[in-house]
């Protein structure tokens, strides 16, 4: 071999090495998140989480020697914008690992990227139980799968001796599982469901549903929905003049921004949240966390910021119990993980769906929201109209 | 095609191996099917006995806690606590991929129900009481069902199993059949090729080489190197065998045949070329009399039937055929039976000794015999009469002489002269006689000049064949060859000869005379193939007359033999012993044909001259 062959080769190699680095040294996670549309206020909470754990993660030490970097890109709370991103970061970026979107929706739809390229996802912005039952292999939950966000609300109207119950749910993939779930819940604590309505995701005007579910003698109603569907229904209940025994709205209430817009109007409203400051507190690492989250950002986390800081903290402890950044390890660890984060407990059933970490149930009581379920947790008593 | 596959040397190997394995393969399958079976039942009794249990905890534990914290009683604590458990148990059987209900039997209402691929209360019969592990029949399509209460809360939960669960054992055993079904594929396959490698091959190699008709050389598995040596030594033997069969045949005085039961030739050897003159080919599928003479067919035609109706061989049938160029052949014909497998004639097998020349030969010894007999006859008839005659001529002298000195002394005119000239005459005609006689005998040896005898011949027959009613036809050769012979005795026999020919036609007739050279003899005629090897003037005289009896032909040269009466003045039966004894003393022969009223045929054979040839 001659010496210009030689140099060749070196240069060659050289290359070949620097390719295989893109990131440098560092553990490269990638992820969508909707910081604009119609889930920003979610997203953006989810961005905040996982910065701060970046930050902290990387003060520590990183994983397994190597410093983390958090790359996000901005799904625009499209599903079809989401896809494209999740292929561009696997197959064009070659990140080492992706966090889930938020909404299941988008999680429904980065899905199967993922799972062509055998990518392990945290989903930390996901609960529909559909997500689980396609038989996806690299798919692991973070949240409470929503048929399960309404038990404890049922439970307080089982005890408030309400037997007539309004479900009303927009057409997505986690309205539609969290109002199977809560029908499900309703029969088996033995709830008359007297009105179940499903509409259109967008609808803005829902007051002849609220009149419908009035009609049908229901003492209390459940949207099934997002933040937009949780104003919307408690303005058409204002609006014909009906104030039922209870009002419970997912997702929307447990933001600071649905008091925003409602301000008075929120009051007494119930909801679900994964996770709260006043019980997130008595979690290992709970208190940092709050901490750190107020220092930095000067604003109260909500649960999507801590779900995203979780997600961070699960992706670690794997990776450190694996030992390499094998992916199929990771799989393999993240099914057999048990671990505690700042939201609660991990642990994930053989398909993948969370099965340890529990909801609280909350209520808007005079400008503020507090935990009233479980009582074990809670900070107030629920108040009934 | 098919049948020849069926012949196949590997398919009768490999087939009884394949179905061999197969029957076992069927066998393990019954039986492991019956134990996987058994298995399985047993694995969802302990699988669904198990989660019943743990599902019964769970309602326990839920009922005591209502317990501990005093809301048994408490209706709404109960709803949620029942709930709860509900909850617990659907995600247990979720999660153990179980289908199930629960049954309220205060209710009589169905509290959970998981999704149901049928109907469950159509096959389940749920709140009859029923406990334990059940079978819900065929027709709910293998379903098993486990029955357990929980008596506080009256509840009957029913968990359900298809057998198909289980069916990844089966999967696996598929699988393992399928491993073992291509295990045993290519083990067959193998087997094949290790047949066609080890036993056919070989044997196909020599087959082929046989099919050629070439010797088999096969080298390498010893056993087929031993037969493939074996046949080339048999085979090697047989040609030898064969070799030396046919030079017997085609060196053998006669021809090998093979006839079919009508008699027409399958097999005909070589050699009958050399006999018959004609080719096998020309033979073959023809009758075997094809070669025989008319009369000969009806003479041996019944022989031959004869003896094969009765399965009998030939020994020793001497049959007269004609070959191909039309001269007669004499074959001696010995055969055996070729016998069927059904026992009935298919044919005879045979050979055909050609015994002309022994016939000729035996005919000649005859001839000679005959000859040689009557040469010692005629010499003791010779010595006896030349002893006679020379006493008588003596005798005669004396009494011719006074005979004649009595008629010198008798006076002319008397009637005793007349007596004494009769005396005379008669005296003169016994002193013939007696000449003749020392003719026969030894004293008549010739004295041999050479020459022709054609002007003789000519000469003899003109003097004697003349003012008579006779005509003569005088043929003689050109070029004529030249005799050695004694003038005197040769006219001696032409006269003879042609005298008797003419007494024998008192009415006239003609007296055919031929004279040629005798290059080729007709080894047919009995006198002529007796000839020693020589070249002979063969001079033949045919007359018209009344011809010899058959009976007389044997003593016609016998001295004294006469056919006329006795007394005669020609009568004496001297004429023809004379001309025997003249050509025989001339080292040739003379042969007689005669056919009553149809004429003689005398033949003389001459030695021709040596040095005329």
């Amino acid at each position: 071999m001659n010496m210009a062959s030689r140099i060749i080769l070196i240069i060659a190699a050289l290359l070949l090495t620097m390719s295989g680095y893109a990131f440098g040294s560092d553990i490269a996670i990638g992820m969508s998140l909707s910081l604009t549309g119609r889930y920003a206020e979610m997203g953006n909470m989810q961005q905040k989480g996982l910065f701060l754990w970046e930050k902290h993660v990387n003060e520590k030490g990183g994983i397994l020697g190597r410093n983390v970097k958090i790359i996000i890109m901005d799904d625009k709370s499209s599903k079809e914008r989401a896809k494209n991103i999740y292929k561009r970061l696997i197959e064009k970026d070659k990140v080492d690992f992706v966090i889930g979107p938020y909404s299941s929706g988008i999680s429904e739809a980065i899905l199967p990227v993922t799972e062509k390229n055998r990518y392990p996802v945290l989903l930390s912005g996901a609960s529909a139980d559909r997500l689980w039952e396609k038989g996806y292999r690299y798919a692991f939950g973070i949240y409470t799968p929503a048929s399960k966000y309404t038990s404890g609300f049922l439970q307080m109207l089982v005890k408030q001796k309400i037997e007539n119950i309004a479900i009303i749910s927009a057409e997505d993939t986690f309205s539609v599982s969290l109002s199977k779930g809560t029908r499900k819940w309703a029969q088996r604590f033995k709830l008359n469901v007297a009105c179940f309505q499903v509409f259109k995701k967008g609808q803005k005007h829902l007051a002849d549903i609220a009149l419908r579910a009035k009609e049908s003698g229901s003492q209390a109603v459940i949207v099934c929905g997002h933040l937009n569907e949780s104003v919307d229904m408690r303005l058409a209940l204002k609006k014909i003049g009906w104030y039922p025994e209870a009002y419970y709205a997912s997702v929307g209430p447990a933001t600071r921004q649905f008091y925003n817009i409602l301000k008075d109007d929120s009051n007494l409203t119930f909801s679900s949240s994964q996770w709260e400051e006043s019980v997130g507190i008595r979690f290992p690492q709970g208190e940092e966390f709050i901490k750190a989250f107020h220092k930095y950002y000067k604003i109260s986390p909500s649960y999507h910021a801590a779900t995203a800081y979780a997600a961070g903290m699960i992706l670690e402890a794997a990776l450190e119990k694996s030992g390499s950044l094998d992916k199929e390890d990771l799989r393999e660890t993240l099914f057999s993980l048990d671990t505690m984060t700042v939201i609660g407990r991990y642990g994930v059933d053989k398909k993948g769906k969370q099965k340890r970490h529990f909801p609280l149930i909350i209520q808007w009581q005079n400008k503020k929201k507090n935990v009233v379920w479980p009582d074990s947790l809670k900070e107030l008593d629920p108040v009934f109209q | 095609m098919l049948q020849r596959q069926r012949k196949s040397l590997t398919l009768r190997i490999a087939f009884p191996v394949v179905i061999l394995i197969l029957l076992l393969g069927v066998m393990l399958d019954r039986f492991v099917l019956n134990v996987i079976s058994d298995f399985t039942k047993e694995q969802i009794q302990r699988d669904l006995g198990s989660i019943s249990r743990i599902i019964n905890n769970i309602c326990d534990i839920n009922f005591e806690n209502l317990l501990m914290e005093g809301k048994a009683d408490d209706r709404q604590a109960l709803t949620i606590e029942q709930g709860l458990v509900l909850g617990q148990v659907e995600d247990l059987l979720v999660q153990e991929d179980l289908l199930g209900i629960v049954y309220d039997k205060n209710l009589k209402k169905i509290l959970l129900k998981t999704d149901l691929p049928l109907e469950p209360v159509k096959w389940m019969d749920p709140g009859k009481g029923i406990k334990g592990l059940k079978s819900l029949g065929e027709n709910a399509g293998g379903w098993f069902a486990f029955y357990e209460e929980f008596s506080p809360w009256g509840w009957q939960i029913i968990i359900l199993k298809n057998e198909i669960e289980y069916s990844s054992l089966k999967t696996r055993l598929n699988k393992v059949y399928l491993n073992t079904l291509l295990i045993l594929i290519f083990a067959s396959a193998l087997l094949i090729f290790f047949i066609h490698q080890t036993i056919k091959k070989p044997v196909n190699t020599i087959i082929q080489a046989l099919r050629k008709g070439k010797r088999p050389n096969y080298q390498g598995i010893y056993v087929f190197e031993f037969l493939s040596d074996s046949i080339t030594g048999m085979m090697d033997s047989i040609k030898k065998s064969e070799e030396k069969y046919r030079s017997i045949i085609e060196t053998a005085t006669g021809f090998v045949w093979e006839v079919d039961k009508k008699g027409n030739y399958t097999f005909i050897s070589e050699t009958v070329k050399n006999i018959l003159g004609y080719d096998p080919k020309e033979l073959l599928g023809k009758s075997a009399f094809f070669t025989m003479p008319e009369k000969e067919i009806d003479r041996m035609s019944p022989v031959f039937r004869k003896n094969a109706l009765c399965l009998k061989p030939f020994e020793n049938l001497v049959n007269k055929n004609l070959n191909k160029q039309g001269r007669t052949v004499f074959l001696e014909t010995r055969g055996v039976p070729i016998i069927a497998e059904d026992g009935r004639l298919s044919g005879y097998r045979g050979v055909n000794k050609d015994i002309t020349l022994q016939l000729i030969a035996k005919k000649e010894h005859k001839e000679l015999e005959r000859h040689r007999h009557q040469l010692q006859k005629m010499e003791a008839i010779g010595t006896l009469a030349a002893g006679i005659a020379h006493d008588f001529n003596n005798l005669l002298f004396i009494i011719m002489g006074n005979v004649s000195l009595s008629k010198v002394g008798i006076e002319k005119g008397l009637p005793v002269i007349k007596y004494l000239k009769q005396a005379e005459a008669a005296s003169a005609r016994a002193g013939e006689l007696a000449n003749e006689l020392i003719t026969l005998s030894k004293g008549g040896m010739p004295i041999l000049t050479v020459g022709s005898i054609k002007n003789l011949l000519a000469e003899t027959a003109g003097s004697i064949i003349k003012d008579v009613n006779v005509k003569l036809l005088l043929q003689i050769q050109e070029n004529l060859l030249t005799v050695e012979y004694d003038e005197i005795q040769m006219k001696q026999v032409f006269i003879n000869i042609i005298t008797n020919a003419l007494e024998s036609m008192p009415n006239g007739g003609l007296i055919t005379i031929d004279a040629q050279n005798l290059w080729k003899r007709d080894h047919t005629d009995k006198v002529e193939s007796s000839l020693p090897e020589k070249i002979y003037v063969k001079i033949t005289f045919k007359d018209q007359g009344r011809g010899i009896e058959r009976q007389h032909l044997e003593n016609i040269f016998d001295p004294y033999f006469t056919t006329r009466e006795m007394g005669t003045k020609r009568g004496a039966g001297l004429g023809l012993a004379v001309v025997y004894s003249i050509v025989s003393h001339h080292d040739g022969r003379i042969s007689v044909s005669s056919e009553p009223g149809c004429g003689t045929m005398i033949t003389l054979y001459i030695p021709a001259c040596e040095k005329s040839i």
